[in-house]
């Protein structure tokens, strides 16, 4: 080996080869979010530069793109239908993920916990078509029966749906903030004379604030971008909610329904698309947020609770 | 039809001329041929004991400004629905059927009023009206089922009620019948031709006439 060895040999071609794959894979994500925004802003770029009217869109609740002689684009009505029924969909998917997550993270243990685990993480392979289904022909003639009310196709079947839906991840992404809090947090509450209770409600939440605030953003971007179930459950009515029992229509099953017999490049097409570049901005904003939240919490461990298992391995 | 992704499409609304001219300028030219006709029925719950509704009080139930909001002002109690209020079942704002049901009872002018459930599919329309007591809604004949009821419909306070039927939508008797249309890119060549001649031939418009949709011309099927 007088000269330089040349190492590259097989190995050598199949890890270069693995790196420029992987790295395509990582890049990938960008080029794909990237392409989808410019695709849709071109679509609806028509309609936000020449037809688009700030104070109707935001402030109207009509909603009459084939209008023969009228067309208004009001997304009022639009919005309030997907915040009320995400809004709802928080209220019970929330405490019900939350609860399992800390059972499952905190309580459980051996086989009750797998089971849990995997019984969770198949709730969350129901398509959505099928949870669209139940709300449209069992929560329906359900809701009718118990409230009394002229219509069950509303904000609180979809609501329900909904939190249902959310449930999973959220509880999954709860169990992993609970799980990353470092055992010493729980030894030391332990060895103080706490409960379990104690621990887990003074010590362990309290440290997995920022990954539970973030698992409960993901669920409002699921919410927010559900599209099947909210079509079939909500009742589809455009109408500014006043109560639990009125019928909505969300932003994207407005899209879902409309999209398909549309003439591509009209107004009312362009008026799709704005819906869906408001839709990509917000759950945009709502990851995002779930992100930095994610981050947050990571860096605080890093910072007080996980200095000696660092050191001790340099 | 107008992104030339299909060579033959079915409607059951007119292509406006705006489309035509939008496919056109993508290079195909579409043929309409008229298949058959199809009954707009009104359905209600079939514990309803509303009978007949004329085009006048749906046009107040369905239109923008319309006044009628309770089975009452129909003269009727329904049992299963103690809140009075009417259910409107409609369709998504750009589907034949809703504009067909716009241009029949509502005429040229004016829209529907909001608040409606706009429902996917005609199937879908009659599904919810069957599981809701408190509900109207209107969908093709075809799709009609044992569990619904379909009052008859009258022109004006004195008009005769029609029933909406296979026949009264031949004979023109029925208000809200409408043509079904099948649209070709360009004529019909080839398989294409074969397919509509049979669409067309006393064959097809007798499953046509099956199917619960009216046929063309006349036909004998036995």
């Amino acid at each position: 080996m007088t000269h330089a060895a040349d190492r590259r040999d097989l190995a050598w071609w199949i890890d270069r080869t693995m790196q420029v794959l992987v790295l395509a894979g990582g890049l990938s994500a960008i080029v794909f979010i990237a392409g989808i925004f410019l695709f849709i802003t071109r679509e609806g770029a028509g309609f936000v530069f020449d037809r688009f009217d700030f104070r109707e869109f935001f402030f109207s609740p009509r909603w009459t793109p084939t209008s023969n002689h009228n067309p208004t684009y009001g997304a009022l009505a639009l919005i309030a239908g997907t915040a009320s029924v995400t809004g709802l969909a928080m209220v019970v998917s929330v405490p019900f993920s939350l609860g399992a997550a800390i059972y499952i993270g905190e309580f459980a243990t051996g086989r009750v916990r797998e089971t849990l685990k995997v019984l969770v993480e198949l709730l969350a392979a129901i398509p959505s078509v099928v949870w669209g289904f139940i709300g449209l022909s069992i929560m329906n003639p359900l809701i009718i029966q118990v409230f009394d009310v002229p219509v069950g196709l509303n904000v609180l079947n979809s609501g329900i749906i909904l939190g249902l839906m959310a449930a999973p991840i959220m509880t999954t992404i709860a169990e992993d903030a609970l799980k990353a809090v470092p055992d010493g947090y729980r030894e030391a509450a332990e060895a103080m004379g706490a409960t379990r209770w104690q621990v887990t409600f003074k010590v362990v939440l309290p440290a997995a604030r920022n990954g539970l605030v973030a698992a409960t953003l993901l669920g409002v971007g699921r919410g927010f971008g559900e599209t099947m179930a909210v079509l079939m459950a909500s009742g589809h009515s455009v109408n500014l909610p006043t109560s639990p029992f009125d019928s909505v229509r969300a932003l994207t099953a407005t899209i879902a329904a409309e999209l398909g017999e549309t003439a591509a490049g009209s107004d009312h097409y362009q008026a799709l698309f704005t819906l869906g570049i408001f839709l990509f901005i917000v759950t945009f904003a709502i990851n995002l947020a779930a992100d930095v939240f994610v981050r947050g919490g990571r860096r605080k461990y890093r910072r007080r609770g996980r200095r000696p298992a660092a050191s001790a391995n340099p | 039809m107008i992104n030339g992704t299909v060579d033959i499409a079915n409607s059951s609304r007119k292509m406006k001329d705006s489309e035509i001219e939008l496919a056109r300028g993508n290079g195909n030219d579409p043929i309409e041929f008229v298949v058959g006709f199809d009954a707009l029925a009104v359905y209600v719950h079939p514990d309803n004991p509303l009978d007949q509704v004329s085009l006048e009080q749906l046009a107040e139930l369905y239109g923008e400004g319309g006044d009628v909001d309770a089975w009452s002002q129909l003269g009727v109690e329904v049992p299963g629905c103690s809140s009075d209020e009417i259910v409107r079942v409609s369709r998504q704002n750009n589907s034949g059927t809703y504009v067909y049901f716009r241009e029949a009872v509502l005429g040229e002018r004016r829209d529907f009023r909001l608040g409606s459930r706009d429902m996917h599919g005609s199937k879908d329309v009659v599904d919810l009206v069957e599981n809701t007591p408190c509900a109207i809604g209107y969908s093709g004949l075809a799709y009609a089922t044992d569990h619904v009821k379909m009052p008859c419909v009258r022109k004006g306070e004195d008009g005769d009620c029609v029933s909406p039927s296979v026949e009264t939508a031949i004979d023109g008797s029925y208000p809200i019948a409408r043509p079904l249309f099948m649209y070709t890119a360009g004529e019909p060549q080839g398989a294409i031709r074969e397919y509509l001649d049979w669409v067309l031939s006393d064959e097809g418009q007798c499953i046509v006439y099956e199917k619960g949709y009216a046929p063309r011309g006349d036909v004998n099927c036995s």
